[in-house]
């Protein structure tokens, strides 16, 4: 058997929810598996959730859930991309300042890998989540209510490596 | 968004269908984890 492969990833956290750092209107799913919805660059601010789509697609489409390979790689791009998540004018979802929060993920299904950056699923799991250097009360909360493992981001790699292949 | 290296292969990984779930995923209804392991 083939495993699936583990990454890293950030999410904002805020009400309780993993939102995508890209498309705030992407909540993943805490109990279980989540699956990958189409997103453009128009819907990337969008709150709603989205129609299903065949995600990922190839190059020139980006959607999927997106693993990186290090976790240096994953600080790396959210430095890049620090878009904060903005509160709709129809809903506002969120009555909290949103927290980025690390963890790891394992991807399953159809995978566009990027060679050794990362790679887009379309199905993904959390797996457990990093703190440093302590877990706040928002982080802790999420854990205990989805039971979610808190691993200290030093410890985060060699967890990683207790799940198998990292592509 | 995106990644900065293009595209490389695609692949396929079995494992967290919905209708099987993979032995070595955690139970969805898993006690609260204590694993909070020292900093290195």
């Amino acid at each position: 058997m083939r495993l699936p492969c583990v990454g890293y990833r950030y999410w904002w956290l805020t009400d309780g929810q993993l939102r995508s750092w890209v498309a705030p209107a992407s909540r993943w799913n805490l109990d279980g598996v989540t699956e990958a919805i189409h997103i453009t660059a128009l819907d990337v601010a969008a709150l709603e959730p989205l129609p299903p789509h065949q995600s990922p697609g190839d190059e020139p489409d980006m959607c999927g859930l997106y693993g990186f390979k290090s976790l240096w790689g994953a600080e790396h791009w959210i430095t890049n991309y620090r878009r904060i998540p903005q509160r709709a004018t129809t809903e506002p979802y969120t009555a909290s300042v949103p927290l980025p929060v690390c963890g790891l993920i394992v991807g399953a299904g159809d995978i566009c890998v990027h060679g050794d950056e990362g790679w887009r699923a379309s199905r993904a799991q959390v797996l457990a989540l990093g703190y440093s250097p302590t877990p706040g009360p928002q982080l802790r909360a999420l854990s205990e209510q989805h039971a979610i493992p808190l691993i200290h981001l030093s410890n985060l790699e060699r967890y990683a490596d207790e799940w198998g292949e990292r592509l | 968004m995106g990644f900065q290296t293009p595209q490389t292969e695609r692949i396929h990984r079995e494992g967290l269908e919905p209708e099987e779930r993979p032995e070595w995923l955690p139970p969805i209804e898993a006690p609260v984890p204590e694993r909070e392991l020292e900093p290195a």
